[in-house]
């Protein structure tokens, strides 16, 4: 007998509740009590003329309730699944509608209902954003928060990456700020390497011959190894190691687009110093990938950056240079850079203004962003409006269950359903033509479980080891005596086994590519039934409108 | 209605190797087809004596879909017997259906009800095949098979102390799965102790704004755990005429065609001091009428207890699983009830102060059960 800890009492105190019991009058004769909720299935199974549910709806409840009171909500933002926990990889994820898909799920729906929607429209009451689409004389309409709208906010924990824009290291600096704690880095770097250059001199050449070998920085290598490894070597020993470290970027930029060569070219020509040479150095990548950047804006870059030889002195220079890059690195991987009128934003603070006023302009680009994306706490606006009833519209996000896509459905495709006959008929004719029918392939199974089960591991587990070893080892002997037995049946050759297995493959390589065919069926069933859900939604606010 | 339930263990023999089941070893043991014959002549006999007009006909096992032919058979025969109305049922791990099989069964009007114990990780902690492997994968496709042919079909669930924080999450899976009748029970063999307790009180709190939402959402679903305890406070408690009537009105037969008073008993190991007779004999009366008082016993530990009219001690099974003995109460009942009910009872209150119309409806209006089954099946 288990369960010794616990011990059976009476209980003396207990929950009082409230809601009436058996012995109360019955909440059914409440005056206030509504008549049964009918579900929607079932209202709409009435609608279709249904004469037997007619019957039963007025003979059990006397009369059924209108829409407004039996409808409901399908997307109030407490079943958006949001803010939800960002993941990197998608294992065991369920696939999802994409955003293209589930937008024409959505516009079929309104089309249907017969509703036209102006799209991207501003609306407000507390929110200030762009919805999808909505109709401001019926009052109705829908946003879909996915990927291009909804910002981090929408995060539980901020996500696993740090947010875009300026990135902010640890503490909050300026980007001028910034350059300087980075010069102090490479100081402090070099500092350490010249210890290491000091303890081993010949690990540490050999470790910098291996990181490049160019002529140029052979030659620095050659420099290096001349000078001693003592304290009043280090100004040489800094002077080549700052030297090595900027040919390495040299290198880099042999490849790079002309932008890059240009900026390259400035900063070598202006700068003395050469910690902050190679600073400056460093923010060149951010320029090099041109294919993330809109033509257009990088031929106004690229132009613009001529007057950067216009500045008046070395510290104006880092101060405009510094500010392309902050320019460069606003929501640097944000979609929002694949959006026409953003660049055309972006050009026109470029061409209008010199580089000092940047910074100062990048509130547009905020303003744009903020524009366009939707907080949570915006969604949770436009859920309380739907709620009062100041507008419909509908917050729908990617994460709603309806946009997962079930593949469990009972779907397939005619060819579907051939194909595994074929595979079926074909095993069956492999077994078949291997001696192996269906009462001997039973009998053999039934056989494999009763040894399996004689020798259990839940009934040996006891014994002593030696005692259970032994009995393992009979099992084995006996699952091989058994599957020997079997096998000597077999009528087929391995070749002729082989003939079928090719067989069988073919048609399995057909089922892998229906299957597509299968999946698309599933996501097909998976935009009607949203848009059923969305119609649903248009039925509940015009009710809700008194329509 | 007088109704007659009769379980047919039809074999000692599973696929699987549940670590909780309670039966013993998996033999296979099947129920022969003389004591099929022999089993239906007794329930014949039954029938005619009691003049009950409804027989309820439950597959058991082991598991029953291993001996599926012997089900068709006892249907086909039993359904020549045109002055009773027969509904038959079936237990099955799920393991073993096909699309075939699950309509043949359809068509047989067998109501099947499938255990699981919910989201995967979940279920494949307990309910692995002969061979260790886990078995949730299978389950659940049976899982949409069946419910693609019965939308009301039932679940269980079985809740172990190793389980108990998943609870709420196991029942949102077998929900979004598109059971809309789940039957939660715990493991009342296992060794609850107070830390599983505590464990469990954060499940049913969580599944308390579980069942409020799903309320709120018009959604229709039977929760047994939960709508249990509110029916036993808005409809009278179950008297001791309405309970399963141990060993009277409903018995199990066992492969072997010896009669219990409940499929608990029936174990591939006989249990003589529970056995109330044979199908060659019929019941035996000084045992039926022995272990009926038995089970009706007052349970003096429990004397006092303002729950008790609310709480299944009076279950003999569980009783017999929890404590060995069916005279002694529970201790993993009491526990369970003392913070379920209250659980439940606060959640009631906060839809009731919302005056919630699909739960007046769901708890007062007697019409609710066929008009939301059939909503269900729609």
């Amino acid at each position: 007998m288990k369960n010794k800890t616990l011990q059976v009492s009476p209980a003396k105190k207990i929950y009082q509740p409230k809601y009436p019991s058996y012995f109360d009058k019955s909440p059914l004769l409440y005056p206030e009590t509504r008549p049964y909720p009918f579900n929607l299935k079932f209202l709409n199974w009435i609608l279709k003329g249904s004469l037997a549910g007619g019957l039963l709806l007025t003979g059990v409840q006397g009369h059924a309730q209108n829409d407004a009171e039996t409808l409901s909500n399908p997307f109030p933002l407490s079943r958006a699944n949001v803010p939800y926990f960002a993941s990197s990889f998608g294992t065991g994820m369920p696939e999802r509608l994409r955003s293209e898909k589930a937008l024409q799920a959505i516009r079929n729906a309104f089309e249907k209902m017969d509703i036209k929607l102006d799209e991207n429209t501003w609306i407000e009451q507390g929110v200030g954003a762009y919805v999808d689409g909505y109709n401001k004389e019926r009052n109705i309409g829908y946003v879909l928060l996915d990927g291009r709208n909804m910002d981090r906010s929408f995060i539980s924990g901020g996500g696993i990456f740090p947010s875009d824009g300026l990135k902010k290291p640890k503490k909050e600096l300026t980007i001028i700020e910034q350059f300087h704690e980075t010069q102090n880095e490479i100081r402090k770097i070099r500092n350490v390497t010249f210890e290491e250059f000091k303890v081993d001199k010949g690990k540490f050449i050999s470790k910098t011959e291996k990181r490049s070998k160019t002529d140029a920085t052979k030659e620095i290598v050659e420099d290096l190894k001349k000078i001693n490894p003592e304290h009043e070597s280090k100004a040489k020993f800094n002077e080549n190691y700052l030297a090595f470290e900027i040919q390495l970027k040299e290198n880099t930029i042999i490849n790079s687009n002309s932008l890059v060569k240009k900026l390259y070219g400035l900063i070598d020509k202006q700068m003395e110093d050469s910690v902050k040479k190679l600073v400056l150095f460093n923010h060149l990548d951010l320029f090099s990938d041109k294919k993330n950047s809109n033509t257009e804006y990088f031929i106004a870059l690229e132009e613009k950056i001529e007057s950067l030889q216009e500045s008046e002195s070395r510290d104006e220079f880092i101060w405009h240079y510094l500010n392309i890059v902050s320019f460069q690195q606003f929501y640097r991987y944000s979609k929002v850079n694949n959006d026409p009128d953003y660049i055309a934003l972006k050009i026109e603070i470029i061409e209008s203004y010199p580089f000092n006023e940047w910074p100062l302009q990048i509130y547009k680009l905020k303003r744009y962003i903020d524009n366009l994306s939707i907080s949570l706490s915006e969604a949770k606006k436009i859920d309380e409006n739907n709620t009062l009833g100041r507008y419909f519209v509908a917050p729908i996000s990617f994460r709603d269950n309806h946009l997962i896509v079930n593949s469990n459905a009972s779907i397939t495709t005619d060819r579907m359903k051939e194909l595994l006959r074929e595979q079926a008929d074909l095993q069956t004719e492999m077994s078949n033509a291997n001696g192996m029918t269906k009462d001997i392939l039973e009998r053999k199974r039934k056989e494999y479980y009763a040894i399996h089960d004689k020798y259990n591991w839940s009934k040996i587990y006891n014994l002593p080891k030696s005692q259970r070893d032994s009995l393992q080892d009979i099992r084995k002997l006996e699952m091989y005596k058994h599957s020997a037995i079997y096998k000597a049946m077999e009528k087929l050759t391995d070749e002729e086994k082989a003939i079928y297995q090719r067989k069988l493959v073919d048609v399995q390589v057909k089922i892998i590519e229906e299957q597509k065919e299968v999946d698309e069926l599933y996501r097909q069933e998976t935009m009607k039934k949203l848009e059923e859900e969305v119609i649903n939604y248009i039925k509940w606010a015009q009710s809700q409108m008194g329509g | 209605m007088n109704t007659l339930s009769a379980t047919f263990h039809l074999t000692h023999h599973c696929n699987l190797r549940c670590t909780y089941c309670y039966t013993g070893d998996k033999l296979p043991i099947a129920m022969s087809q003389s004591t099929i014959d022999e089993s239906m002549a007794f329930l014949r006999k039954e029938i005619n004596t009691s003049q009950a007009n409804q027989l309820t006909i439950t597959f058991f096992g082991g598991e029953p879909l291993i001996e599926k032919d012997k089900i068709f058979y006892i249907i086909k025969k039993m359904n020549l017997w045109s002055d009773i109305s027969i509904s038959y049922r079936m237990s099955t791990n799920g393991t073993l259906l096909t699309e075939a099989l699950m309509k043949k069964l359809y068509d047989h009007q067998v109501f099947v009800s499938l255990s699981s114990d919910g989201c995967p990780e979940v279920h494949d902690k307990h309910r692995l095949n002969a061979a260790g492997q886990p078995t949730s994968h299978k389950v659940a496709q049976a899982a949409k098979m069946m419910l693609r042919h019965n939308p009301a079909t039932n679940v269980t669930c079985v809740i172990s102390p190793d389980t108990a924080t998943h609870l709420c999450e196991s029942v949102d899976y077998l929900f979004r799965l598109g059971f809309r009748y789940i039957t939660t029970t715990l493991d009342y063999s296992a060794d609850w102790g107070l830390e599983h307790f505590n464990l469990l009180k954060k499940s049913y709190q969580k599944l308390s704004k579980w069942y409020i939402q799903k309320i709120e959402d018009n959604e229709r679903f039977y929760l047994s755990f939960f709508d249990e305890r509110i029916r036993s406070r808005t409809y009278k408690p179950i008297e001791a005429q309405e309970r399963c009537l141990l060993g009277t009105k409903q018995f199990s037969i066992a492969p072997n065609g010896e009669l219990y008073p409940c499929i608990q008993f029936v174990k591939t190991d006989s249990l003589p001091e529970f056995m109330i007779g044979h199908v060659q004999e019929g019941f035996d009366k000084t045992c039926q009428s022995h272990i009926h008082a038995k089970s009706e016993k007052e349970k003096v530990e429990c004397r006092g207890c303002k729950l008790e009219s609310r709480c299944s001690k009076w279950c003999s099974c569980i009783n017999f699983m929890s404590t060995g003995n069916i005279e002694k109460a529970s201790p993993i009942v009491c526990y369970n009830e003392k913070i379920l009910i209250e659980i439940v009872d606060k959640t009631a209150d906060k839809l009731w102060k919302k005056r919630n119309n699909h739960f007046v409806h769901k708890h007062y209006n007697e019409d609710y059960p066929i008009i939301s089954h059939f909503e269900i099946t729609l």
